[in-house]
């Protein structure tokens, strides 16, 4: 099977370049993650980051034949080839297919990514409804691989300003619970021009999420609040 | 409760822009409907009756205020998102502004003066 992966090694590599793998896969070979696994075992060079290998750690987000996706939950089957691989796009390549995720995690910070509450904790737990649980579904399954951010071009433009589409999810997911107490600072906190109001609803965030889940979505719920918080 | 001392116009430039989306579409609906309802004549004169009643000016110098401050905001969106040199961003908004600021005289001048 073919493969054209992006290397640089900022050691030794004045620039990057694309390097070409022909190499005869294991016959179980199902994930585009376990075919790299077994390239490292021919070149050790060759540098990712993996963990879980099934689609729960986030840690193999890269950009696939031109589409951000996790390579563990990426079929080989009817892959177009030669199969080509880059870091994703829009933020600092560290070496090869790893990319510094500081940036994209001191947006997340900034969310606060916490509940906040200030009533005296019971003894057991903060209880919810079935519907105000139902209302974190399609939120709290994000799993911070950096996927929908590193295809946003608002983020490619302002990284250091917009939270982008995975920060602002999380947002929102802490604005929806019902065991928080902070929904006015949060929606305060984005109030900037840039931090929320970059996104302008391309949706490649949407695409290709590899938990299927809808940033967009919940970017436009957070605008729908700003909206009642503003005239009330 | 929002801290309204701070010089945050996230929100505002949003809203508005929805606001004079709004106002172009209503007017672009009324204008639709005037001219299927009463269809003006070919010939300039004709045209230029049709505009003269001046609850119909007043709409039509709304929707070109809504259109340009609408502009006006995309522009800076625009500017926002490409252009990160702050003294060039300004001096672009400036000419932007200026040339903006020129048609709304210039476009309240044309249409009151069809009285």
């Amino acid at each position: 099977m073919k493969f054209s992966i992006y290397r640089f090694n900022p050691d030794v590599d004045k620039d990057p370049y694309m390097q070409d793998y022909d190499i005869e896969l294991a016959p179980d070979t199902r994930m585009l993650l376990d075919a790299l696994i077994q390239i490292k075992e021919l070149d050790d060079t060759l540098s990712l980051r993996r963990s879980c290998r099934e689609g729960v750690c986030g840690s193999d987000a890269m950009n696939i034949n031109g589409k951000n996706g996790l390579a563990c939950v990426t079929p080989l089957e009817g892959i177009k080839q030669p199969v080509v691989l880059r870091p994703l796009p829009g933020l600092p390549v560290i070496r090869d297919l790893i990319v510094d995720m500081e940036q994209f995690f001191a947006h997340y910070n900034s969310i606060k990514p916490y509940l906040i509450n200030n009533d005296t904790p019971p003894t057991t737990e903060r209880l919810q409804s079935p519907e105000d649980r139902a209302k974190l579904d399609g939120l709290y399954e994000c799993i911070l691989c950096g996927a929908c951010t590193a295809s946003c071009p608002s983020f490619w433009w302002n990284p250091d300003k917009f939270v982008g589409p995975a920060g602002l999810m999380q947002a929102y997911r802490f604005i929806s619970d019902s065991r928080d107490q902070a929904q006015e600072e949060r929606l305060e906190n984005l109030e900037d021009p840039y931090r929320l109001y970059r996104c302008h609803n391309i949706m490649n965030c949407v695409d290709v999420c590899p938990k299927g889940l809808n940033p967009s979505k919940a970017i436009n719920e957070i605008k729908a609040l700003k909206v009642k918080q503003n005239f009330k | 409760m929002v801290d309204r001392r701070k010089p945050a116009h996230g929100f505002s430039d949003w809203a508005w822009q929805r606001a004079t989306a709004m106002t172009m579409l209503i007017y672009s609906i009324i204008i639709l409907v005037r001219f299927v309802t009463d269809t003006p004549a070919p010939g300039a004169a004709a045209w230029r009756a049709w505009f003269t009643p001046w609850a119909f000016r007043a709409l039509t110098l709304l929707f070109l205020w809504a259109l340009i401050y609408h502009a006006w905001l995309g522009v800076k969106e625009i500017l926002m998102d490409y252009v990160h040199n702050t003294s060039l961003r300004a001096k672009l908004q400036m000419l932007f502004g200026a040339a903006l600021a020129f048609y709304v005289v210039w476009a309240t001048y044309i249409i009151w003066s069809l009285a």
